[in-house]
């Protein structure tokens, strides 16, 4: 019986085909806009890198004056002082890795005076990042311990800046000026897609480091430092010399302004920093530091900061809410075109009706038809998706003044199996539940009444 | 093997309450052939459906091969329907789109029977009523006759025991008519109980019985007498 349905409700997608057709696109049309904001929240909400999202921990600890209030949540706190840093990194925690990072701006150029040097938002940190946050090599590797501890000059670059620099070959071993210093490049990262750049807190969608230091590097070559520096009020008045040029200063205040992470795996790990971080902070305060009564510090994992950065997403909520209303429209569209392809096989109903059908029999049979409707509307709604998103990522592109390559950002516009088994989903889910206030009522008239009516 | 007890049927509006069949008594035995005159809004059409399980009736009891219809399911009145009643309308009723083979297929469908069983029996419906070279025929191509004989072998595909026309050659002319009589009566010959509606007297005279419906009010007549009440309009409804 179930063959014969879909037979009939096969055959009855193309009776009065223009209301199928029109149906298929009601949905479709809905479907699809609901589907390309629906994927780009979707893939904005993805976590990082994965499970371990919720190891990759944060530390920030509040090394202030007495000044100001006390800071009730992580994202008030600041970064953390060069020194915390440093001790917390030759500590013995439970921590499987740890590393801290910053930020700086540096020209780069090559040996090839025709190829334009690059002003570049360089990442400064230790040979654990690349693990700890699995960055993809595509040649090379990260540098050594020993790199991070003797200031070796070497760097890791970019794929989109080893295609500049160095026309995509394999440029292990070869050479880039960085500012005032020269650097071998010893790895290459291939295209490495994050849902948000989480890992210096920026949580921007899109823009990528392109070259990645040693810290001891960079101090070395005094690059500027490009953060926000949490100063105590007796050193704000330094903010500015510690940022550009006063190294040694920086690294002896109590200026809050490296990020430092700590990769902890088990709950007993993250009690056990949690000792390591409050036994740091009272053997500091024993030596004058920390005067806050107070002692305050924050532990909060990648899966932690993705929540609340969902919970700030305004544009994101509004264009869910506008594309679900317009689904919604869509669908009491097709509610009504339904209406009207039912009411006009009243008369087959009731026949067959009358000839030993079920009234179930005839609701499978109807059911059978909404669900491929459903079904083609997730087709062509998957269509309109693509290119919805397509077109999203264009004009995202295009406002950057292509600052971003569209490859760079496709990730975040990409429609993944589990976005494509949801839009069937939906779409045959909503349809059939649309669909079941017409076939009820056409299943439900009085055959007698309607076979006789000519 | 039909019997009908204070059998009533009201239509309930807001406003309007009609009577379409009072009191309804009535026994049909087995192999039968009864026609049922009236005037127009008289019943008969009501008391078809009440016969063919298509409506449900208010008061009193209808036995079926002697088992009681009333308050049976949607499921059990889809069964009796498809495996004991056979419907020939005065519209043919036939599905336009599907062909003459399928249209027979449509009840035999619903039994539940495998590929090679309905085959046969559509096969043979057919030929019973000759239009076994037309089965891959769409009803439009055929004439009113045709198409009421397609119709016919419907009806006859499944075997029923009873077989309910309202007003089968309303539609058609009077040669084509006395074809499809013909053939109604062919079948009650080899056994099926047959409960015709119409409006001619001349056919109401061919049947073995003739009831009369007047105000929904069934009684039996004399076959010859049958025209004494046909298109007298009278009108039943009462106020409420």
């Amino acid at each position: 019986m179930l063959a014969y349905n879909l037979q009939l409700a096969w055959r009855s997608l193309f009776q009065r085909r223009s209301l199928t057709i029109l149906m298929i696109a009601a949905i479709a049309i809905g479907l699809g806009i609901l589907m390309t904001v629906r994927t780009m929240a979707y893939q904005s909400r993805q976590l990082p890198v994965g499970e371990r999202s919720h190891d990759l921990h944060l530390v920030q600890m509040d090394s202030r004056g007495v000044e100001g209030d006390e800071y009730a949540q992580w994202f008030e706190g600041d970064a953390m002082t060069y020194r915390d840093a440093r001790i917390l990194m030759n500590a013995n925690t439970s921590a499987i890795r740890q590393t801290y990072l910053w930020k700086t701006d540096v020209i780069v150029s090559s040996e090839n005076e025709d190829i334009q040097p690059k002003r570049s938002r360089t990442l400064v940190g230790l040979h654990n990042f690349f693990t700890m946050f699995e960055a993809p090599f595509l040649y090379g590797g990260a540098w050594s311990e020993d790199a991070n501890d003797n200031a070796e000059p070497v760097a890791v670059i970019s794929k989109r800046y080893n295609d500049y620099f160095f026309g995509g070959e394999n440029s292990v071993g070869r050479r880039l000026n960085l500012g005032t210093g020269v650097v071998t490049v010893i790895g290459v990262l291939d295209d490495w897609f994050l849902s948000r750049n989480y890992y210096d807190m920026s949580f921007n969608a899109a823009r990528r480091d392109d070259v990645f230091i040693p810290d001891s590097l960079a101090i070395d070559l005094n690059l500027v430092r490009a953060m926000q520096m949490g100063c105590p009020e007796n050193e704000a008045d330094r903010a500015s010399d510690f940022a550009a040029t006063d190294i040694q200063g920086l690294l002896n205040s109590e200026c809050a302004w490296v990020l430092f992470w700590a990769e902890l795996d088990a709950a007993s790990a993250i009690a056990d920093y949690r000792d390591s971080i409050e036994q740091h902070m009272l053997a500091q305060q024993s030596f004058g530091r920390y005067p806050r009564e107070k002692l305050t510090y924050f532990l909060t994992s990648v899966a932690e900061h993705m929540d609340l950065v969902g919970q700030f997403r305004g544009r994101e909520a509004f264009l869910q809410l506008m594309s679900n209303l317009f689904f919604a429209v869509c669908l009491i569209n097709a509610i009504g075109i339904l209406l009207a392809k039912f009411t006009s096989k009243t008369r087959e109903i009731a026949l067959r009706l009358a000839l030993g059908a079920r009234k179930t029999t005839i609701m499978t049979q109807h059911l059978l038809e909404v669900a491929i409707i459903g079904f083609l509307g997730g087709c062509f709604g998957l269509l309109v998706s693509y290119l919805g998103l397509a077109g999203m990522r264009s004009i995202v592109v295009y406002s950057s003044d292509y600052a971003f390559r569209a490859e760079e950002i496709a990730h975040a516009y990409r429609l993944d199996w589990t976005m494509i088994g949801s839009a069937f989903v939906i779409a045959i889910g909503s349809t059939i539940l649309v669909g079941l206030y017409p076939i009820w009522r056409v299943c439900n008239g009085n055959p007698a009444q309607q076979l006789k009516a000519q | 093997m039909l019997k009908m007890v204070n059998v009533s049927k009201i239509y309930r509006t807001e406003l309007i309450e009609t009577h379409a069949l009072r009191e309804v008594n009535l026994e049909i035995h087995e192999g039968e052939f009864v026609s049922v005159t009236g005037p127009s809004g008289s019943g008969k059409t009501t008391f078809l459906n009440l016969t063919g399980l298509l409506e449900r009736f208010e008061k009193g009891e209808y036995f079926l091969d002697g088992q009681n219809v009333q308050g049976l399911k949607d499921r059990q009145l889809s069964k009796i329907r498809n495996e004991k009643i056979g419907f020939v309308f005065q519209s043919f009723n036939l599905i336009p789109d599907l062909p003459i083979f399928d249209n027979v297929d449509v009840p035999l469908r619903y039994r539940g029977f495998d590929a090679k069983e309905r085959r046969s029996r559509i096969e043979n419906a057919l030929a019973t009523v000759g239009l076994t070279s037309r089965h891959k025929h769409l009803p439009t191509q055929l004439s009113g006759g045709q198409q009421q004989r397609v119709a016919i072998a419907r009806a006859l595909a499944g075997e029923p025991r009873i077989l309910l026309a309202d007003e089968p050659t309303g539609n058609l002319d009077s040669i084509m008519a006395r074809q499809v009589m013909d053939l109604l009566h062919e079948i009650n010959s080899k056994g099926t109980t047959i409960i015709m509606v119409t409006h001619d007297p001349e056919l109401a005279s061919r049947a073995q019985r003739n009831i009369q419906i007047f105000d929904g009010v069934v009684s039996e007549v004399e076959p010859q007498s049958a025209d004494v009440l046909i298109d007298r309009e009278v009108p039943h409804s009462v106020s409420v």
